[in-house]
């Protein structure tokens, strides 16, 4: 705290290099560089519209060349130009020591490989490789049949065990090839398997979505019903009241008639009810939304 | 568990009944001479050799018996029926569908809240002439 943060001996790490670069004058430069660049590039769409549509006339009439080469030619400086309508821009930017779209987020890598936490991700996850690992293929490339060649180096693992012990009873010295033997078997056993796991890890998303859709599916039908039924509820409430009370006035003035109703102390038990329905009424649809 | 992952660890299984049947039998055998001249002197080291042929007797067992699971759980392996295309058309068209049900599913709740305050504004009403 007493100390400048840049200092050795701080208890907090140190912001990233490039914090300075961020001063509001670099900022503004950025901005306008943005709205250039946005400029820039819409003019070069027209001007590349109109030089098409020159080209397209440039058949027809001879005398007219060049005014058509003229304009062709100063559209062309248009982008130039621009840069030289604003001195600033350009000064500025040639005065920062890094380009100037550093300021924002890199944008996301597209191919080959990126990094992080210091290793190589592939961008596109494939999953074979095809024992490109370094190991070698036991079972036949191409097509095969996954089980038949699963029962094979099964037995060829335990058939190698023994003559791994066979090994060690006899010359023990050397039974880091029968080791090494075993552990390719275990290795490309588990490559075949692993060749399932993406299809499994899609069959694993289908069920997931499938799940997903029969819920919501389920969950807007109970809405709707348990809204039809109170619909009606309501409806034989405002009929209970309308008919007790036989006034004619209109639906939202019905509600009214319970107080009538009540002052008149004709039906005791129709507003108890009334209230009894309704909260019913009110906890179900707090239950299903 | 799912089927891959059961297979996968019925391989380390065997790999592991490998290591520890070797790692048991050389730990207790008994001192074997290294010149034929020399006899061995002491006998307090490893297993008589009946137990030994017991234990050896059942590691055996055990590994030809895992071996016999990890063929079965291979023999249980489902088929790959789909290919990855036919699979990520499958999952657009499940994607859609879900996208479908969604607004359909916000329809639903929207009116619902609507029927809630309808109501809540009638039981108001209610409680509001009762008191």
């Amino acid at each position: 705290m007493e100390e400048p943060p840049a200092q050795q001996s701080s208890a907090f790490p140190a912001p990233p290099y490039y914090f300075q670069r961020y001063s509001q004058a670099n900022l503004a430069l950025l901005e306008k560089y943005k709205a250039h660049q946005a400029s820039a590039s819409q003019s070069k769409q027209q001007a590349i519209a109109e030089s098409n549509i020159d080209n397209a006339s440039d058949d027809q009439d001879q005398p007219k060349d060049d005014v058509d080469s003229n304009s062709v030619e100063r559209e062309k400086k248009t982008p130039d130009e621009l840069e030289l309508d604003d001195p600033e821009l350009t000064a500025g930017l040639a005065a920062l020591p890094f380009p100037i779209l550093a300021l924002e987020p890199p944008p996301p890598v597209k191919s080959g490989v990126y990094w992080q936490f210091g290793r190589p991700w592939p961008i596109r996850e494939t999953i074979g490789s095809l024992e490109e690992q370094g190991c070698e293929q036991l079972y036949p490339k191409g097509p095969i049949d996954r089980v038949k060649e699963l029962k094979k180096l099964n037995h060829s693992a335990v058939f190698n065990f023994l003559e791994l012990v066979h090994t060690l009873a006899t010359s023990p010295s050397e039974f880091p090839v029968k080791v090494d033997q075993i552990r390719m078997i275990f290795i490309n056993m588990h490559h075949i398997i692993n060749e399932y796991r993406p299809h499994q890890a899609r069959e694993t998303l289908k069920l997931m979505m499938q799940d997903q859709l029969s819920r919501k599916r389920q969950e807007t039908a109970a809405l709707r019903q348990t809204c039809e039924d109170l619909r009606k509820q309501l409806a034989t409430l405002r009929e209970m009241v309308a008919d007790s009370t036989n006034t004619t006035r209109s639906n939202v003035a019905s509600t009214t008639t319970t107080t009538t109703a009540m002052t008149s102390g004709q039906n005791m038990n129709l507003p108890a009810s009334a209230i009894g329905a309704g909260s019913t009424v009110a906890c179900d649809i707090e239950m299903a939304t | 568990m799912d089927r891959l992952t059961q297979l996968q660890d019925a391989i380390d299984k065997l790999a592991l009944l490998f290591v520890s049947s070797i790692d048991h039998l050389s730990k207790h055998a008994p001192l074997v001479p290294s010149n034929p001249n020399i006899p061995v002197v002491t006998s307090d080291h490893g297993l008589p050799q009946d137990q030994l042929q017991g234990s050896a007797q059942e590691l055996a067992l055990d590994i030809s018996r895992q071996a016999k699971e990890l063929e079965t759980l291979i023999n249980n392996l489902p088929g790959i029926a789909q290919t990855p295309e036919d699979q990520n058309q499958d999952l657009e068209l499940l994607a859609q569908q879900n996208e479908e049900a969604r607004v359909e599913y916000e329809d639903a709740v929207a009116e619902a809240n609507r029927l809630l305050q309808e109501i809540t504004f009638v039981l108001r009403f209610i409680a509001e002439d009762q008191s």
